[in-house]
């Protein structure tokens, strides 16, 4: 059985980092392992749109509509998921996925979209086996993003990463499957906080050394 | 032309009106003319998402109309345009081929507006998708097209392409057509020789290129 892991959090949450370490901590146990990231085509038009109207691309929101970008958004997850996604975990290949459905869930809910339409569309995607959510303050998440990306693009904004952390926490609440993993720790403390997670779902022999967790 | 070089004819009209027969025919006569043609189609992307949701709430891919909100629906079609655009249209004007394309805005913008989309966002997306140089309107009634679309034996009638809605969309092409300078529109009910060759005479008449006489005789030959 191959096995669907998705890594959530905001922005600035270190999603990328541990997605990375973990197909690399997979991959050097002999498990097919791959990470995935959803290619926006189609919301991509918004930024061209946003880019068009005021000169810079990130600049859509609160500019279009949240929810007709956040329906479209949708659209790209589901078209990536049955593409791309699904084909890979159908062949074999354990996916770790940068970003899930916990994720759109959460932003649709912090731009402040109607989220009937885009929810009836996330809906079709099954749940990952496991979803892991990177939980961090908004403050430093906001630290993390300025450190990394020099300027502040338009939507990266504290009160947005307020409105996304309460959004990924309500939603955490009401879903068993979601597992909540401090995400301000330090690098090498959440990848081992996620491999143990990893561990435990049986991907890899328990004696593997490369995923043991470290004491 | 156009300064880059690049003459884009876009082919609109209902859905049986026979825009595919005649793009492809009239990129088959340039091409055998000697023109560096390029011949496509705005491929659905996102919109296969709504398909796959209709399927599964109405199990009827194409029963998506009037079960999911126009405006959402419509915005997703306008998403494939740009992005074809973005990555088909605009690489092959660059190249300053003769474009020849099987629907264009034109056609997802007069269906946007029969399905009464709120137009407000979907006409700011279309603003920046380059219209062709000179649209062919297939002009057929509805019910004409509807007769079509059944004898399509591989691709049953989805469930809005019905005469009375194919009429409705046939009056809005028209309403619009009148706005539009570069669009010239053909009897959809002649035969597809007639109609093949009655589009290559009008380029050869006025197209900023050349069309070989030996070709347009062809054509009309057939006719």
């Amino acid at each position: 059985m191959t096995t669907l892991v998705a890594i959530a959090g905001v922005d600035g949450s270190g999603k990328s980092t541990q997605v990375r370490r973990l197909v690399a901590a997979l991959n050097d146990c002999g498990v097919a392992a791959q990470a995935y990231k959803v290619n926006h085509l189609a919301s991509c038009g918004f930024m061209w749109l946003a880019e068009r109207m005021t000169g810079d691309p990130f600049n859509f929101h609160p500019l279009i509509p949240s929810t007709l970008r956040e329906f479209t958004v949708a659209t790209d997850v589901v078209r990536c998921y049955f593409q791309e996604v699904h084909p890979l975990t159908s062949s074999g290949v354990h996916v770790v996925w940068d970003r899930s459905p916990l994720c759109y869930r959460a932003y649709m809910r912090a731009y402040g979209a109607d989220t009937t339409w885009p929810e009836a569309l996330i809906g079709l995607i099954p749940e990952p086996e496991l979803t892991i959510l990177l939980d961090v303050e908004p403050d430093v998440a906001m630290t993390r993003i300025m450190k990394r990306d020099g300027a502040v693009r338009a939507d990266h904004t504290l009160p947005l990463l307020e409105r996304a952390v309460a959004a990924y926490r309500q939603l955490a609440r009401e879903s068993p499957d979601v597992t909540v993993l401090d995400g301000s720790r330090c690098e090498d403390d959440v990848a081992d906080l996620v491999a143990g997670l990893v561990r435990r779902q049986g991907w890899v022999p328990l004696a593997a050394p490369c995923m043991e967790e470290q004491p | 032309m156009n300064d880059d070089g690049c003459y884009m004819i876009g082919f609109s009209g209902i859905d049986g009106s026979g825009k595919s027969t005649q793009a492809q025919r009239l990129a088959d006569w340039l091409a055998q003319a000697g023109a560096d043609v390029f011949m496509t189609k705005s491929r659905p992307r996102a919109i296969t998402s709504i398909f796959r949701l209709s399927e599964q709430l109405c199990g009827d891919p194409y029963a998506y109309h009037p079960a999911f909100p126009a405006t959402l629906r419509e915005m997703l079609v306008a998403s494939d345009v740009e992005g074809h655009q973005h990555h088909v249209l605009e690489p092959n004007r660059r190249r300053g081929r003769i474009i020849v394309t099987d629907r264009c805005k034109y056609c997802f913008e007069t269906y946007a507006h029969a399905y009464g989309a709120d137009m407000t966002w979907i006409s700011k997306v279309y603003d920046i998708v380059r219209a062709p140089d000179l649209i062919f309107l297939l002009d057929v009634p509805g019910d004409v097209a509807f007769g079509r679309l059944l004898q399509r034996s591989e691709k049953p009638p989805k469930s809005d392409e019905n005469p009375e809605f194919l009429e409705t969309v046939r009056q809005h092409y028209l309403m619009r057509a009148t706005l539009l300078s570069n669009l010239v529109i053909v009897d959809g009910e002649d035969t597809a020789d007639q109609i093949a060759a009655s589009i290559l005479r009008y380029l050869a008449e006025h197209a900023p290129f050349p069309i070989d006489p030996a070709v347009l005789g062809q054509a009309e030959a057939l006719a």
